[in-house]
């Protein structure tokens, strides 16, 4: 069953090679190294490996996204925004030099002498160093790049479902702020004396004032019991989306329930 | 019987078939993930299996004849090399269980069979167009 095919004989009758010396060469030297440094030296290398940071090591936008993220947070916290440690600023820089430099030498390289032997070569043509040095600088162009195509397609989708997301948190928080206004107005009418316009210990009777029942955030309704208040308020620019608070006697900030309907949740 | 000649196993594809599933296989994945071989077990995977198929395919495509049984060979000895890293690259969850490097093992070899498979029927298709 064995089909080997002979090789093709070269015009001086001699058996044409599969593989050229220095493609045996090359591939034995970086088979030996890669062993090598996999199973020898993999835990001493100064990258902080298998933290975020390493995995995105061919990324380094995503590195520095992280990095401006952090920074942000530590504004936000009132902490002083520290420099990046140097394992991250190494990672970014090695990544950018794999990625944008080594991988397209490389590549372009080897392209290059391919194409110089191409004209004197068939299917079954000798394998050279150049092409090891190619594939392997194509493997890192690739694989850098094609993360960055589903991001770029998913780009406009991520951005307006962030401002989407941003436009329906901002209403949302408005119209919490509204209501809390609302059961601050119920409850001092709820303990003020009958004299001074008050439920005396009841909300009954309680009324929404107009200046706050309807609002650019939302409308606001309250369904009033003597010993308890719902206010529901409803978005303005988002009629699906409710916000219901229920509080007693003690005041909304003691016991007092909040609930989301709709995109709100 | 007469007609059929058990095959021959062509050694200097073995080792060039080990050679390249370090190389372009074992290299790529330590660059791409760090300089490290801690991976997620899913992309880790699809990684892994996607990587030997390609390198199985261009054996049995670049390769004279019929070379089938050699990155066969080959994987073999690639996942005994991986079983060193095993612990690295399954994660902790993973980690020494037997059975899912028996199934990793059985799987490899599989799609080297199959993706060399292929690579001498595009071999075969090719010569046929020249």
């Amino acid at each position: 069953m064995n089909q080997k095919i002979d090789a093709e004989k070269l015009p001086d009758g001699q058996q044409e090679r599969e593989f050229s010396p220095d493609f045996v060469r090359l591939l034995i030297a970086l088979t030996g190294a890669t062993l090598l440094i996999v199973f020898v030296f993999q835990d001493k290398i100064i990258l902080p490996t298998g933290t975020a940071t390493g995995q995105v090591f061919l990324y380094p936008w995503i590195t520095a996204a992280g990095q401006t993220i952090a920074n942000g947070l530590a504004e936000f916290s009132g902490k002083t925004p520290s420099d990046s440690i140097i394992q991250v600023r190494l990672a970014v820089l090695l990544g950018v030099i794999f990625g944008f430099i080594i991988g397209p030498t490389l590549f372009l390289f080897g392209w290059y002498q391919r194409r110089k032997d191409r004209p004197f070569r068939g299917m079954d043509s000798t394998l050279k160093g150049s092409a090891v040095i190619s594939v392997i600088g194509g493997l890192i162009i690739f694989s850098a790049a094609i993360p960055a195509i589903p991001n770029a397609i998913n780009r406009s989708q991520v951005e307006s479902w962030l401002r989407s997301s941003q436009a329906i948190q901002e209403n949302k928080d408005q119209v919490i702020s509204d209501i809390t206004m609302i059961a601050y107005n119920a409850h001092q009418y709820g303990i003020l004396p009958r004299s001074l316009n008050g439920g005396e210990g009841s909300f009954a009777g309680y009324a929404i004032p107009q200046a706050l029942a309807a609002t650019a955030n939302g409308t606001y309704k309250a369904a009033v019991t003597a010993d308890e208040i719902t206010l529901t308020g409803n978005s303005a620019k988002y009629p699906d989306c409710n916000v219901t608070l229920r509080f007693n006697r003690n005041g909304p900030m003691n016991g007092g329930t909040w609930k989301y309907e709709g995109q709100f949740q | 019987m007469k007609g059929i000649q058990i095959s021959k196993v062509d050694w200097k594809w073995v080792g060039i078939g080990y050679c390249f599933f370090v190389v372009f296989h074992l290299l790529p994945t330590f660059i791409l993930n760090g300089l490290s071989l801690h991976m997620d077990m899913l992309p880790l995977g699809v990684e892994l299996f996607v990587g030997l198929a390609i390198v199985a395919f261009y054996i049995g495509y670049r390769s004279r004849g019929v070379t089938i049984l050699e990155p066969v060979i080959s994987v073999l000895l690639y996942d005994i090399t991986l079983l060193f890293e095993f612990r690295n690259l399954w994660g902790r969850s993973a980690s020494g269980s037997v059975w899912i490097i028996l199934l990793w093992g059985f799987l490899t070899l599989v799609m080297a069979v199959c993706s060399a498979w292929l690579g001498e029927l595009f071999q075969a298709r090719m010569r046929a167009k020249a």
